[in-house]
């Protein structure tokens, strides 16, 4: 159904910036851009939470901040991290980072971005009360200082090599100071500098957002309007792009993707994530105790197939660091339990002293595709002697035994930023707080520890390199793949481009082809 | 009469106050706990951010102020907050009741259109071949487990007969037709042993009505059998279909947890069955509540409308 815009003004303010970006658009691009035009109708399976971009850590909410607010810096499709509100930035030393702004970007609320709104953003983000998830992201500062109105430097009391990937993330938003103290918080308002403006919202049902005429990238976006609806059941978002109801619609249900593939006029679109689903065992109990268990689980354990049969193929073969992270992942070729060696599996587990095999124990759950994956395992375990009994709970009960750190092994799907070091040292340092392998290994400790403060590249890169092929060999938890972030769409959608990270900020460069 | 009713409210009191205690505290046994599940595993919650939760929570109150607590908000109109959308949960509910209403009126009604005319034939064909066939289809769709119709009508209509009648729900409000569409299936798998149950009521209880001596006078004075049946049998013989079908009404009121979440739709069952997965105690609560009280507040009416249908039934 197609309603009448009631701000025309807005379509004229459209029109007028178009002419704007095309007359002021750089030298280096002659062509001539489309008008943006048309609405652009997006289906995803969850209503947002709410919309404060520092609160917020639902993955639908923080996919609406992408659209809303710029951060400093973002990642782009080749997972290099490039400028977003900072046109630059350099690192005189391994503490300190000093950004240089845009000019001339202007909040929806029409006041001009400047280097105070960056301070005032990173305080809110770091002062306990409000309640941000981006807190634990941030290393402490000695001081961010407002260099002059377009320039600002952070002062790290300590090095933190992650820091610039961190502020990739889409908690990490510059937002106005005033918007904030005249609401309390951003939930119900949304005042960015984001390519898209909120104009209105029907919880549960849809969000309509219009474009940022004053988006500091000119000529984008190339779309007047998105509108994100809330259909929670996979089946109805394809239905909804056959029908020609959605443009766009972000799926994860392998059989709903091989459906969307075979669609006429359906494009599918894909790329593997920074999530890695992995097989995990507590090393304090036995029979994990004994490395040699693990490593013939690893040596047994065919991942290709199990991401064939458990997600239709729709994941990429991982080592620690999810593939994904190209600039920090060793390729899997180059890591132990590349191909399956069963030969192999066996006289580890003879060595470990189970000539005739054993039986473990995988704790599991139907939620998360958790179960697929593990009755895959059971079967290949299978193969080498190792009979292997599902323990499914309901997912709260799961949950609980994770906390307690009450299993023997278990299927899990991780997530852990993209820097290296928010991936490994969370996970696998002594210390790290989803360290539920209770895996305790001097040697990694201090491979994570000083690629959690090397902030040169080269070094930092060979730290991590020997880490991902420590963690291979000793086996604590054997990576398995990292899923794919999956977008059907109609054909007349082009030029989107896929983050790894799933945010959704290029789709202010997404536009629309004939009917 | 007035003064039954009145007796009848009163006494909801205690029958509320019970399923209180019941949810308040079956809900805090279920193993798993909300903040676990609220932070998830990719957290590692310290023991002061669990504090923290617990605060925002309201779960560093002792268990009886927790409950005091939400009784008084709830005598005050307030039925609490979700723990995990921050939404009043009485806005929620309020936006998910008008679908499990619509669906539940819808389902009641498929099943008497369909139920009462078969138990009618049935009782009047009695040992004759229409009987048997009613009795075995009875039979069928009293024995067809709900969420095997369900997942069965979804792959029949998506696979063999894709002709639109699955998609994603759609308000009242916005498309009445496509709205019937949607839910055309859902009423279809929550009438069909509804209509089961009714068709054999109607049967048995016609059946017995039918040897009644009334009946066989009517007969002797040689009234024509089909005003027998309309004036003489029907009218005695459905008053205890009313109770069953009010029952029914009043069960499905409060949601139908498999055939929404087959469906998609976004009712009450839906809603219960998400606070459940995520421990979301006010919202459990209050949807339990609100069943509970449509469930009495059907069942009063039901006695009342008793009184209207059968002269003899005098409540003092």
């Amino acid at each position: 159904m197609k309603r009448v815009h009631a701000c025309s003004w807005v379509t004229v303010a459209l029109l007028v910036g178009t002419v704007a970006a095309v007359l002021m658009a750089p030298g280096g691009r002659s062509e001539v851009r489309a008008q943006p035009a048309g609405t652009l109708t997006i289906g995803v399976p969850g209503e947002p939470v709410g919309l404060d971009p520092h609160i917020v850590t639902v993955f639908s909410s923080l996919r609406r901040a992408d659209l809303l607010y710029n951060r400093l810096v973002r990642y782009n499709e080749r997972m290099e991290i490039v400028g977003d509100l900072a046109a630059s930035w350099e690192i005189p030393d391994s503490r300190t980072y000093i950004f240089r702004l845009h000019r001339g970007v202007r909040f929806h609320n029409g006041r001009e971005l400047v280097a105070d709104d960056v301070k005032y953003s990173f305080e809110r983000i770091a002062d306990p009360a409000t309640g941000s998830p981006a807190r634990a992201w941030l290393p402490p500062f000695e001081s961010v200082r407002i260099v002059d109105r377009y320039t600002v430097e952070f002062k790290l009391k300590h090095q933190l090599a992650s820091f610039l990937s961190n502020l990739t993330l889409s908690n990490m938003a510059i937002v106005p100071r005033e918007e904030v103290e005249r609401h309390g918080n951003l939930h119900r308002v949304a005042v960015g500098t984001g390519p898209f403006m909120l104009d209105r919202w029907v919880p549960d049902d849809h969000m309509r957002l219009v474009r940022n005429p004053n988006y500091f990238r000119r000529g984008l976006p190339r779309v007047s309007e998105v509108v994100i609806r809330v259909i929670p059941d996979e089946a109805s978002l394809l239905a909804g792009l056959r029908a020609g109801s959605l443009d766009m619609a972000h799926l994860s249900d392998p059989a709903v993707i091989d459906l969307a593939r075979r669609s006429p006029g359906i494009r599918v679109q894909q790329v593997p994530t920074v999530l890695l689903r992995t097989f995990g065992f507590n090393t304090t109990r036995p029979p994990f105790t004994d490395a040699r268990v693990r490593q013939a689980i690893g040596w047994a354990l065919d991942r290709h197939q199990i991401v064939e049969l458990a997600e239709r193929g729709y994941a990429a073969v991982s080592g620690p660091i999810p593939v994904s992270i190209r600039e920090w992942a060793l390729p899997v070729s180059a890591l132990p339990y590349a191909r399956p060696d069963r030969e192999r599996a066996r006289r580890l587990l003879a060595d470990a002293g189970y000539p005739r095999g054993l039986t473990i124990k995988i704790q599991t759950s139907p939620g998360f595709r958790l179960l697929p994956v593990a009755e895959v395992i059971k079967d290949q375990l299978r193969e080498v002697g190792i009979t292997a009994e599902l323990e499914v709970s309901e997912w709260g009960v799961w949950v609980g035994r994770w906390v307690r750190r009450d299993f023997d092994s278990m299927v899990e799907i991780r997530s852990g930023g993209i820097d290296p070091d928010g991936f490994l040292y969370r996970m696998l340092h002594s210390t790290g707080p989803v360290n539920n392998f209770l895996y305790k290994d001097a040697e990694l400790d201090r491979l994570l520890d000083r690629g959690r403060v090397i902030v040169d590249p080269q070094r930092r890169k060979a730290i991590y390199d020997e880490a991902q092929r420590l963690i291979m060999e000793r086996a604590p938890v054997i990576p398995l793949y990292s899923p794919y972030d999956t977008w059907a769409m109609r054909d007349r959608v082009r030029g989107f481009r896929q983050v790894a990270t799933a945010q959704y900020y290029y789709l202010e460069e997404v536009s629309l082809g004939g009917p | 009469m007035a003064r039954f009713v009145a007796r009848r409210l009163v006494s909801l009191g205690p029958v509320l106050f019970g399923v209180t205690v019941l949810v308040f505290l079956v809900l805090r046994l279920i193993p798993g706990d909300v903040i676990e599940v609220y932070a998830g595993t990719q957290v590692g919650l310290t023991p002061e951010q669990r504090r923290e939760l617990e605060r925002i929570f309201g779960m560093d109150r002792p268990l009886y102020r927790q409950y005091v607590d939400w009784i008084a908000g709830v005598l005050q109109g307030d039925l609490g907050t979700s723990l995990r959308t921050g939404r009043k949960v009485g806005h929620e509910i309020a936006t998910r009741l008008p679908v499990s209403a619509e669906l539940a009126t819808l389902a009641t009604g498929l099943a008497m259109v369909v139920g009462l005319p078969l138990g009618m034939l049935a009782a009047t064909q009695r040992g004759r071949a229409w009987d048997a066939v009613a009795r075995v289809a009875g039979l069928m769709g009293l024995s067809l487990p709900g969420f095997w119709l369900a997942t069965l009508l979804v792959l029949v209509f998506s696979k063999y007969l894709p002709v639109g009648l699955l998609g994603p729900y759609v308000r009242p409000t916005v498309d009445p037709l496509a709205n019937l569409r949607v839910l055309a299936l859902p009423t279809v798998a929550l009438a069909t042993p509804l209509a089961a149950v009714l068709m054999r009521y109607v049967r048995a209880s016609l059946v017995e009505v039918l040897g009644q001596e009334y009946i066989r006078t009517a007969r002797s004075k040689g009234l024509p059998e089909r005003v027998v049946l309309r004036r003489h049998a029907l009218r005695n013989a459905l008053i205890p279909v009313v109770t069953v079908v009010g029952i029914q009404f009043g069960y499905l009121l409060g949601g139908t947890v498999v055939v929404e979440e087959v469906f998609g739709i976004p009712g009450m069952g839906r809603l219960v069955l998400y606070a459940i997965y995520q421990r979301d105690y006010p919202v459990v609560q209050a949807v339990v509540l609100v069943s509970a009280l449509l469930f009495v507040g059907v069942n009063l009416a039901v006695d009342v409308l008793y009184a209207f249908l059968d002269p003899r039934i005098r409540y003092g």
